[in-house]
């Protein structure tokens, strides 16, 4: 397992960064939001045409033959200036899901426009309050040829936008994955505002009919291809997460450098200096684990072990230092004014969305043999 | 094939023949020979282990051979440690002398002190501590106050030292004393070579809360030292304590992983865990897995640093954490395994008490000195702070 990113990584790292900074700026995410838009949809089409709705996904479906930390590299750089993509959803979580388990014909319907980004899939999985993947209650039943679905999702991520459902449901008591249009009649959506201004949507599923080519995979096959993108997806939220820590970060040991009271500057004072010495520590803990995620995430490295590492030590740093940054701007860090709060908002949504530190703890302490404690 | 790919096959094979088996698992506390006059063995492999690298000169593989170095370039020396440290090879033997004094002989000594000190130490056998602290002086160093006098050819040194690890077996300290008490806080600092058996020297071991050490007291009463003991110019002391504390640095990461002694932390965790009241149980394993959790985040760091710094990226910051990061995570899950074991940890010492858990309570006492020597944690966290982070100095 290498923990330092390759050549090739480090160029799409750049232009990922380039592209980012040029073209989705803080500022730009700011004014969307202001709009109220969750999303810039051209940014979104110039992303799709340099290839990264493509990446890691079959060559002769139009995929991008670039490992899959590509998507994560991609997405740190995105956190850096609190821009959306479609990647996550579309790529990591179904795109991923119709690679794994689906068969030619399903892949030949949806694998290129998805690749191509003409496509945009949302994962329908969550019910209740928090993230459970074992815990799903819409019922599937056999009808003639079709399947019908019932049953409500809580939590869509980018479930708005999205013209493709993938969708979760019990089958004879057990999991299956189906595949579907967004607008098949009986599906009710309503959209989510969220703290992060990113898109989301609740789902109500009623008589929801599905051809008999929407069942992607039932069983074992499916709860462990779930398993194994909601891993990948995790990683590439520790690495967004990550990236938005060393921005908090970089910009609170900035403040703390410029800011004087008392006639002399804060960064002086050696109760903040600890503090910021601590974090310092724990964001470097994290930036490791990140990085042997991100080798699991191409095949290197137990992926189920690093993605529970990597979200869980992310998140808990990410949140301290969120707290951290606030706290230590005094009363202009809890202003809109600030970045300051945007990112507070993002890292709370990127921190529940595929299982929080605790999830990821409790995930960690069963893939280590510490089951039977709990 | 390159000269270092063969000089890495040639290492191993040497290795692989030479390192008892052994010699390959993690030591128990205080499990490394202390090298010296007094060295003192507990089994034959540690014996073999010894002499082998001994006479191998990879005691110190990158002094010249003229003072029983191995003559390794900085290139097979690294590669040497990556071969030990893939074999999980204990160090052969702790020698302050090698690590600490000896780099800076090599350095600033005199020709004379050179060839006189250092094949001792390369030959592990003349023990070395170091006489820093003080008890009026610890974290604020440079106020230390054990007077040298110069008298004729002599200094004749008053005063003490205290938490002079193994000082009780050693056969000479390398020592800071003031020279100068009117030039300024720095500059009136001095390193002398003292030799232990000086009339005047005497040695008192501590007992700390774990129970015995070899920590000691060291008095010094009208000892005479030959002023050509003396290392670099009078007043260089502070300098060539810099110098020496960034060889400790170097020194310590050398040391890596195979070498911490301890329980596995882990394998322990997991045996208590199911003798816990079942009430507590889940929060137990809760805290078990994140500290696990931060202990394969440490390890991974360790990782990252190696592999950064071959690659030529800056791992100054990083490196500055580590001894923070370890010593506190180590304290941090030694009192997590006393929780576990309740009642069963509470043993000081007996045969109703099972030997496992009588070891996990000493050295979950000892733990406390980790975030103390060798600068304590809030030390570490200025150091940080200034140096990594450049946050301006105050007044702690
Ligand atoms: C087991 C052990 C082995 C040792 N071995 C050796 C040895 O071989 N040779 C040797 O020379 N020394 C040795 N030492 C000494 C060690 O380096 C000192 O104990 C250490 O530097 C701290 O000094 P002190 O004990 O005087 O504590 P103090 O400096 O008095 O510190 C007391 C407390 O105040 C805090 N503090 C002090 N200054 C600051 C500041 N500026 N900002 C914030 N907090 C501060 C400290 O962190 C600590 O919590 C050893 C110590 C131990 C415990």
């Amino acid at each position: 397992m290498t923990l330092i990113l390759g050549e090739e990584q480090r160029m799409l790292q750049d232009s990922a960064a380039d592209f980012f900074a040029s073209r989705l700026p803080l500022a730009a995410n700011r004014a969307l939001r202001d709009l109220g838009l969750t999303h810039d949809t051209q940014a979104w089409h110039e992303m799709d045409e340099l290839g990264w709705s493509g990446i890691a996904l079959p060559e002769e479906l139009g995929g991008l033959a670039f490992p899959l930390s590509g998507i994560a590299l991609i997405q740190a750089q995105a956190g850096r200036t609190l821009a959306a993509t479609p990647l996550l959803s579309s790529n990591i979580l179904c795109a991923g899901t119709l690679a794994l388990c689906a068969s030619d014909a399903q892949q030949r319907d949806w694998l290129p426009g998805l690749a191509s980004g003409k496509l945009r899939a949302a994962l329908a999985l969550d019910e209740g309050p928090r993230h459970d993947p074992v815990r799903i209650t819409l019922a599937a039943h056999r009808v003639g040829d079709n399947w019908l679905l019932d049953g409500a999702k809580a939590m869509v991520m980018d479930g708005t936008l999205a013209d493709t459902l993938l969708v979760a449901a019990t089958l004879d008591g057990e999991t299956a994955l189906f595949i579907l249009p967004a607008d098949s009649a009986g599906i009710t959506r309503t959209p989510l505002a969220l703290i992060d201004s990113r898109d989301a949507a609740r789902f109500a599923f009623e008589q929801v009919a599905v051809a008999a080519d929407g069942l992607l995979a039932r069983g074992n096959a499916a709860e462990q291809v779930l398993a194994t993108v909601l891993n990948r997806a995790r990683i590439c939220l520790a690495a967004e997460m990550q990236a938005i820590s060393r921005v908090l970060f970089d910009t609170t040991l900035d403040y703390l450098k410029q800011r004087q009271q008392y006639g002399v500057l804060l960064g002086s004072f050696q109760a903040l200096q600890h503090r910021m010495a601590r974090l310092f520590t724990e964001l470097e803990l994290a930036e490791s684990c990140v990085a042997a995620a991100l080798s699991a995430l191409d095949g290197d490295g137990d992926l189920a072990l690093l993605a529970a590492l990597a979200k869980g030590k992310t998140g808990e740093v990410a949140l301290k230092i969120a707290n951290e940054a606030v706290q230590l701007h005094g009363g202009i860090g809890v202003t809109d004014e600030l970045d300051i709060g945007l990112y507070l908002k993002r890292i709370r949504v990127a921190e529940a969305q595929c299982g929080d530190h605790i999830f990821q703890r409790t995930r960690y302490a069963h893939l280590i043999q510490l089951a039977e404690a709990l | 094939m390159t000269k270092s790919s063969t000089f890495r096959l040639s290492a191993r094979e040497w290795l692989e023949a030479n390192c008892p088996p052994a010699m390959r698992t993690p030591p128990p506390e205080g499990g490394i020979v202390w090298a010296g006059s007094r060295v003192h063995f507990d089994s034959t492999e540690q014996q073999q282990w010894f002499e082998r690298m001994r006479d191998k000169g990879w005691f110190a593989p990158d002094w010249p051979v003229e003072y029983g170095g191995g003559g390794l370039d900085a290139s097979d020396t690294r590669i040497l440690e990556e071969e030990l440290s893939r074999l999980r090879c204990r160090a052969p033997m702790i020698n302050l002398g090698v690590w600490m004094i000896g780099p800076v002989l090599l350095a600033s000594g005199s020709a004379e002190q050179k060839a006189r000190h250092l094949p001792g130490m390369a030959r592990g056998e003349v023990a070395w501590c170091q006489g820093f602290s003080e008890p009026g002086a610890g974290s604020d160093l440079a106020s230390l106050s054990c007077r040298a006098e110069r008298d004729g050819d002599s200094y004749v040194v008053n005063g003490s030292k205290i938490w002079t690890s193994y000082a009780d077996r050693s056969d000479w300290m390398y020592a800071l004393v003031r020279t100068d008490p009117a030039a300024g806080k720095h500059a009136g600092i001095s390193m002398l070579l003292i030799d232990m058996t000086t009339p005047g020297v005497t040695v008192k071991p501590i007992d700390l809360i774990s129970g015995k050490s070899h920590f000691c007291q060291v008095f010094f009463d009208n000892v005479r030292v030959p002023a050509e003991n003396r290392v670099g110019a009078e007043g260089e002391g502070w300098q060539l304590a810099r110098d020496l504390l960034g060889h400790e640095r170097r020194a310590m990461s050398k040391f890596g992983d195979n070498n911490v002694p301890g329980v596995d932390f882990l394998a322990l965790a997991r045996q208590l865990l199911p003798l816990a009241d079942t009430a507590s149980r889940p929060l137990l394993a809760e805290r078990v897995a994140r500290a696990a959790m931060d202990e394969h985040a440490y390890k991974l760091t360790l990782q990252r640093a190696h592999e950064a710094g071959r690659a030529g990226q800056d791992v100054s910051g990083l490196v500055a954490s580590f001894k923070y990061l370890h010593s506190e995570q180590n304290r941090e899950r030694h009192e997590l395994l006393m929780a576990l074991a309740g009642n069963e940890a509470l043993g000081w010492e007996g045969d109703p008490f099972d030997e496992t858990l009588l070891k996990l309570t000493r050295q979950w006492l000892n733990s406390y000195t980790y975030t103390i020597a060798g600068g304590t944690s809030e030390i570490q966290l200025n150091i940080l702070a200034r140096r990594v982070l450049g946050l301006a100095a105050s007044g702690g």
